[in-house]
C-alpha cells in the first residue's frame, strides 16, 4: 500500500491549488451530482473544478485508497499522473464483472483489453466483444503490459489485490483505477458502483433512474427478518475444504433479504471462511438449503452432484429437493448478475415458494 | 577341471586368439598378455557371458554353454579387481553374499551357511574383523575380503580378473602367496590374470600367456619370467 | 535380525495407534461406541457421521498402503541405481506419471466411474515406465549417479513446462481439477477403489520381496551380482513394473507425494541391522505407512489447511538431510 502515499500527496497538492475563496464564487458542476447510499467502497468528490473518484477498502479488509481526477475545464492545471482533461475513452479490464457496468451504458466499445476472455461465456457480451476485436492482456492471471501497450488504453481498471502488477503498468505509463465492487456487503452497495461508471461515461440520470428502480424493488421484496428455520449451506468442496463467504459478504446479504438464515451467521470475516470437509458434512445433515453457484454442464442435476460425493444424499437439501443451483457455466451470474440483483432476490424467493409465476435467470432448484 | 577345444575368441569380429587344446586342473594358475591381449574376455567367457567363441569350453567334462547361469554360481566364483558396495556393509554381510547361489528367493542364511562363513574367515585370517564396515577397510583387506566371498561360495574354481591391480607390492605377494597355499591345501583351480610376473615363478603352478593371438601354456620347466620376457621381447 | 523382528513390530503397532488416532479424531466430534458401530456394519442418529468415519477409515488405509508403497518403489528404486538419494519424485518417476494424469485430465477426457479411475491408472503407469525406461537408457552410458539424479529433476522441470503449456488450453475447472490433485490427498477413495489400492500396492510390495534375493546380490554390482546367479535381466523388469505400477497408482489416486520414497529407505537402512532385502522391503513398507498416516493426520490436525504435499515435505525433507549427513561416510562417493 505504500505506492498509494505518494498519490495521496499528489491528490491533495491538486486540491491545495485551489484558491481559498473558490467556496465563496461555487460555480455548480455542469453536471447533476450523485449521491451515495449503499457502496462503502467508493465516493464520488465533487468541487469546482474537478471530481475525484475515490475508491477505498472497507473495513477489515487489506488497506487501500485510489483515485482518479476527473477536470471539468483545462484552465485549471493539475499535476497529478492520474488526471483526466477529457473522459477516458478506451480502457482495460481485469475482471469480466466490469463488463456488465460498462455495457449497461453501451460502452463495451471502449473495453479494448481484458483478462479472461475465454471465461466470458457466448451471449451478448461476448458477441459484442468479438465485434469491436477486444484483445485478451492476460496470460492466465497474470497482466501482460506488451499486450496492454499495444492496446493503449486510457485507464485500466484493476483489482486492488495485484499491487505489483498495477506499479509496473503504472511505470509504463499506464494508469489504472482500482475497482473492488466485489468487496460490498450488500447487493445494492455493488449495483451501486453503476455510478462511478456513470460519472466516467457521464451518464449520471441513467444510472439513477435505473439504480432508484432496482432499489426499490429490491426492497419491497425483502423479507424482514431471516428465519431460523430456513438454514442454508453454500457452495461445494475445493480439495478436502469448503470455502464458503463470510456472514457479512453480499450474496450472504442477498440471500437473507430472501429470508434465508446463514449456517454460518456467527463466523464473520472478510473474504472466505474455511471449513474441514467433516464440518460441513455434519452441518450438511442439518441445513434447510443448499445454495451453489459452480461451473457445471447445461444440464446438471440434483443426481448429477450426488454423484460427486455420495455424502451429499444424507444432506437434508438433497433429501428434501432444496438445492439452490445457480450455473456460472451458463448464466451471467458474475456479468449481469451483477446489475441486477433484484433479479436474483427474486429467484430466490421463487426457489423458495414465495413467489409465482416467474421465470427464474440465475437461481433454479435442481431437480 | 577345465577343458578348452579349437577355441577361436574375437571381439567385433577381431581375432583375439586361438586355442586348439588345454586342459588345466587344480592349482594357482596365472594368466598374462598385454593390454587387449584378451585376458578378460577369456575369463568372461567362462564366466558364460562373452558367447563370442567358437569351440567348446568344458567344466568337468560338462559344455559351458549347457550350464544355467544360476547352476554356473555354484561352480565358479569370481573377484574383480574393484568393488563398489552400495550400502552399509559389514565384512560378515559381505561375505554372507557368498552363499546366495544356494539360498531360496528370500536368502535366509542358514547355520550352514554361518559355519562355512566362519571357516572362510579363519583360513583367510579375516575372523578379527567380521564386525568392521567394509567401507572402512583398506584396499588390500577390501580385496582380501572378496577373495573370501568367492570361497564362501564354495566353488570348485574361482576366477580372478586381475585381483592386485589396486594393491600395493607387499600387499600383492602376501595375497598371491595365500591364493596359493589355499589352492593346494582346498583342491581349487584359481585362475587369475595379472601383469605382475615377478611372482609367477614362485608361486604359480602354471601361466598362461596370450601373445600373437594364440594362448599357450608355458612349459613349467623353465622361468616364466623369462619365457615372458623372451615373448614380449623384454631383455 | 532379532531386532529387526522387534523394530517391525514396533512399527506395526505404531501404525496400528496413529490408524486408530486418526479414526477418531476431527473437527467433528464422534463417540468411539458409534464409530465401532459404523465399523461393525451398525447405524448411527447422524447419517452423516457414517460416511465421515468411512472417510477417515479410507483414507487411514490409503494413507498406510500409499507410505509403504512409496517407500518400497523408494528402495527398488535406490538398490537398483545404487543411489541413496533415488525416489520414484526424484528420478522423475512421479513426474511421468503426473503427465500422463494430466494429459488425461487436462486433455478433457471424461472417463467415468471405475473406467475413469483405470483409464488415469494406465495412463499413469505408461508415463511413469517411460521415464523409467528414459533412466535406463541413459544410465547405460552415464555412470555418473549424480548425473542420473539430474536427468531425474530435469524430468520433474520438463514434466511441468508440459504441463504450464497444456493448462494454457485447458479450462478453469479441468485446471483446478489438476490443481487440487497436486496437492496430494489420501482421501476421496470409494470402498471399491481403495480395495483395489490395496490390492495392487500389495501385491507390487509382495512381489518386491520376491526379488528380495537378486535385490540383495546388486550390492556389490550388477557384474557380481551376475556370478552369483542373479538374473539381471529378469530382476530389472521386476524392478520397472513394481516400482512404475507402485508410484503410478499411488500418484493417480493421492496425487504426487513427495519425500517418503526417499526418507524411508535411508532410514531404515539405519535402523535395521539385516542386509537382507527379505525384511528391509517389509521393514520399509511399515516405515512408510507411518510416515504416510502420520501425515495425514496432521493435515487432518491441521484442519486440513496444509495440503498433504507440505506435510510429507516438512517431514522427510528433514530425514533426507539428516540421512546424508550421517551417510557420508559410507556413501562418500555417489
Amino acid at each position: 500500500m505504500r505506492c498509494f502515499l505518494p498519490l495521496l500527496i499528489f491528490i491533495s497538492s491538486c486540491i491545495n491549488h485551489q484558491p481559498q475563496e473558490s467556496d465563496n464564487n461555487f460555480i455548480p458542476s455542469p453536471k447533476s451530482e450523485l449521491e451515495i447510499v449503499y457502496a462503502k467502497g467508493f465516493e464520488i468528490n465533487y468541487t469546482a473544478n474537478h471530481t475525484v473518484l475515490v475508491s477505498k477498502s472497507i473495513a477489515g479488509n487489506d488497506y487501500f485508497r485510489d483515485s482518479l481526477i476527473l477536470q471539468h475545464a483545462d484552465n485549471e492545471s493539475c499535476s497529478a499522473f492520474k488526471s483526466f482533461f477529457e473522459m477516458p475513452r478506451s480502457l482495460n479490464c481485469q475482471s469480466s464483472t466490469h463488463l456488465a457496468y460498462i455495457d449497461f451504458f453501451d460502452q463495451l466499445g471502449t473495453v479494448k483489453g481484458l483478462c479472461g476472455i475465454e471465461y466470458v461465456h457466448p451471449g451478448k457480451i461476448n458477441d459484442e466483444l468479438v465485434i469491436n476485436g477486444t484483445q485478451e492482456v492476460c496470460l492466465g492471471e497474470n497482466i501482460q503490459i506488451e499486450s496492454v501497450l499495444k492496446t493503449n488504453p486510457d485507464l485500466f481498471m484493476v483489482y486492488p489485490f495485484a499491487i505489483s502488477q498495477v506499479e509496473s503498468l503504472e511505470s509504463n505509463g499506464i494508469k489504472t483505477f482500482m475497482i473492488a465492487e466485489y468487496l460490498e456487503t450488500h447487493p445494492l452497495a455493488r449495483l451501486e458502483w453503476l455510478k462511478l461508471f456513470a460519472v466516467i461515461f457521464e451518464q449520471e440520470e441513467k444510472a439513477n433512474a435505473y439504480f432508484n428502480e432496482v432499489e426499490e424493488e429490491y426492497n419491497s421484496l425483502t423479507q424482514m427478518e431471516p428465519d431460523s428455520n430456513k438454514k442454508f449451506i453454500f457452495n461445494l468442496p475445493y480439495g478436502e475444504n469448503w470455502f464458503t463467504p463470510s456472514a457479512n459478504s453480499l450474496i450472504v446479504r442477498l440471500l437473507e433479504d430472501a429470508g434465508l438464515y446463514y449456517f454460518y451467521q456467527n463466523e464473520v470475516g472478510t473474504e472466505n471462511i474455511t471449513h474441514p470437509q467433516e464440518q460441513v458434512w455434519s452441518d450438511g445433515t442439518k441445513a434447510d438449503y443448499w445454495v451453489i453457484i459452480a461451473d457445471r454442464p447445461d444440464d446438471f442435476s440434483l443426481a448429477q452432484l450426488q454423484e460427486e460425493n455420495s455424502v451429499y444424499t444424507s444432506f437434508k437439501a438433497v433429501k428434501n429437493h432444496q438445492v439452490i443451483f445457480c450455473n456460472s457455466r451458463t448464466s451471467d451470474y458474475f456479468l449481469t448478475g451483477v446489475i441486477e440483483p433484484h433479479l436474483m432476490l427474486k429467484d430466490i424467493l421463487y426457489a423458495t415458494h414465495k413467489i409465482d409465476n416467474y421465470t427464474p435467470k440465475y437461481f433454479r432448484l435442481l431437480k | 577341471m577345465l577343458k578348452f577345444k579349437d577355441i577361436s575368441l574375437s571381439v567385433n569380429k577381431r581375432l583375439l586368439f586361438n586355442l586348439q587344446q588345454l586342459d588345466i586342473s587344480e592349482g594357482l594358475l596365472a594368466l598374462v598378455g598385454r593390454n587387449g591381449s584378451g585376458k578378460s574376455s577369456f575369463i568372461r567367457s567362462i564366466l558364460n557371458e562373452f558367447e563370442e567363441y567358437s569351440g567348446e569350453i568344458y567344466l568337468k567334462s560338462v559344455p559351458l554353454r549347457q550350464i544355467t547361469k544360476s547352476e554356473l554360481a555354484e561352480k565358479i566364483a569370481v573377484v574383480y579387481s574393484k568393488v563398489d558396495v552400495f550400502g552399509d556393509y559389514t565384512v560378515e554381510d559381505i561375505l554372507k553374499l557368498g552363499r546366495l547361489p544356494y539360498q531360496n528367493r528370500f536368502a535366509i542364511t542358514s547355520d550352514q551357511d554361518n559355519e562355512i562363513i566362519a571357516r572362510v574367515a579363519n583360513d583367510l585370517g579375516i575372523k578379527d574383523f567380521l564386525s568392521r564396515k567394509f567401507t572402512e577397510l583398506s584396499d588390500g583387506e577390501k580385496q582380501l575380503v572378496m577373495i573370501g566371498r568367492a570361497f564362501v561360495q564354495d566353488t570348485d574354481l574361482i576366477l580372478m580378473d586381475e585381483p592386485t591391480a589396486f594393491l600395493d607390492l607387499v600387499n600383492r605377494s602376501k595375497l598371491i602367496k595365500l591364493l596359493s597355499e589355499l589352492a593346494k591345501n582346498q583342491n581349487k583351480l584359481i585362475l587369475f590374470s595379472t601383469h605382475d610376473i615377478d611372482l609367477l615363478d614362485r608361486y604359480c603352478s602354471s601361466v598362461l600367456l596370450i601373445d600373437n593371438n594364440e594362448l599357450i601354456e608355458l612349459q613349467s620347466n623353465e622361468s616364466y619370467i623369462n619365457q615372458i620376457k623372451s615373448a614380449f621381447k623384454i631383455t | 535380525m532379532n531386532k529387526d523382528i522387534i523394530v517391525l513390530i514396533g512399527l506395526v503397532l505404531v501404525v496400528f495407534v496413529l490408524a486408530l488416532l486418526n479414526l477418531t479424531t476431527g473437527v467433528v466430534k464422534i463417540p468411539f461406541s458409534d464409530i465401532f458401530d459404523v465399523l461393525t456394519g451398525g447405524s448411527v442418529e447422524n447419517e452423516s457421521w457414517s460416511y465421515i468415519i468411512e472417510n477417515r477409515f479410507n483414507r487411514s488405509i490409503v494413507g498406510i498402503v500409499a507410505g509403504g508403497g512409496l517407500a518400497v518403489a523408494g528402495l527398488l528404486l535406490q538398490v537398483f541405481f545404487r543411489n541413496p538419494l533415488a525416489g520414484p519424485g526424484v528420478l522423475g518417476v512421479t513426474s511421468g506419471a503426473s503427465l500422463g494424469v494430466a494429459l488425461i485430465i487436462l486433455g478433457g477426457i471424461t472417463l467415468e466411474g471405475i473406467a475413469g479411475g483405470l483409464g488415469l491408472f494406465t495412463a499413469g503407469v505408461i508415463g511413469a515406465f517411460l521415464v523409467l525406461l528414459l533412466l535406463l537408457f541413459i544410465s547405460r552410458y552415464v555412470k555418473n549417479q549424480i548425473t542420473l539424479l539430474v536427468v531425474g529433476l530435469m524430468l520433474g522441470y520438463f514434466v511441468s513446462a508440459l504441463l504450464n503449456v497444456l493448462f494454457l488450453f485447458a479450462d478453469q475447472s479441468e485446471t483446478r481439477e489438476y490443481v487440487i490433485w497436486g496437492l496430494g490427498s489420501f482421501s476421496g477413495l470409494k470402498n471399491l477403489e481403495m480395495i483395489g489400492f490395496v490390492l495392487v500396492v500389495g501385491i507390487s510390495s509382495f512381489g518386491a520381496v520376491l526379488m528380495a534375493k537378486g535385490l540383495n546380490g546388486l550390492a556389490l554390482g550388477q557384474e557380481y551380482a551376475k556370478s552369483l546367479g542373479i538374473n539381471i535381466r529378469t530382476l530389472r523388469v521386476g524392478v520397472i513394473v513394481v516400482t512404475s505400477v507402485i508410484a503410478a497408482i499411488v500418484t493417480v489416486f493421492c496425487g504426487p507425494i513427495s519425500f517418503i520414497g526417499i526418507a524411508v529407505p535411508q532410514l531404515i537402512r539405519l535402523i535395521s541391522t539385516s542386509k537382507n532385502h527379505a525384511f528391509l522391503i517389509p521393514l520399509c513398507f511399515v516405515g512408510g505407512s507411518v510416515l504416510g498416516i502420520s501425515s495425514d493426520l496432521l493435515v487432518r490436525l491441521s484442519a486440513n489447511s496444509l495440503p498433504l504435499n507440505t506435510v510429507t515435505a516438512m517431514i522427510g525433507a528433514p530425514i533426507i538431510i539428516w540421512t546424508i549427513i550421517k551417510l557420508n561416510k559410507s556413501f562418500a562417493k555417489i
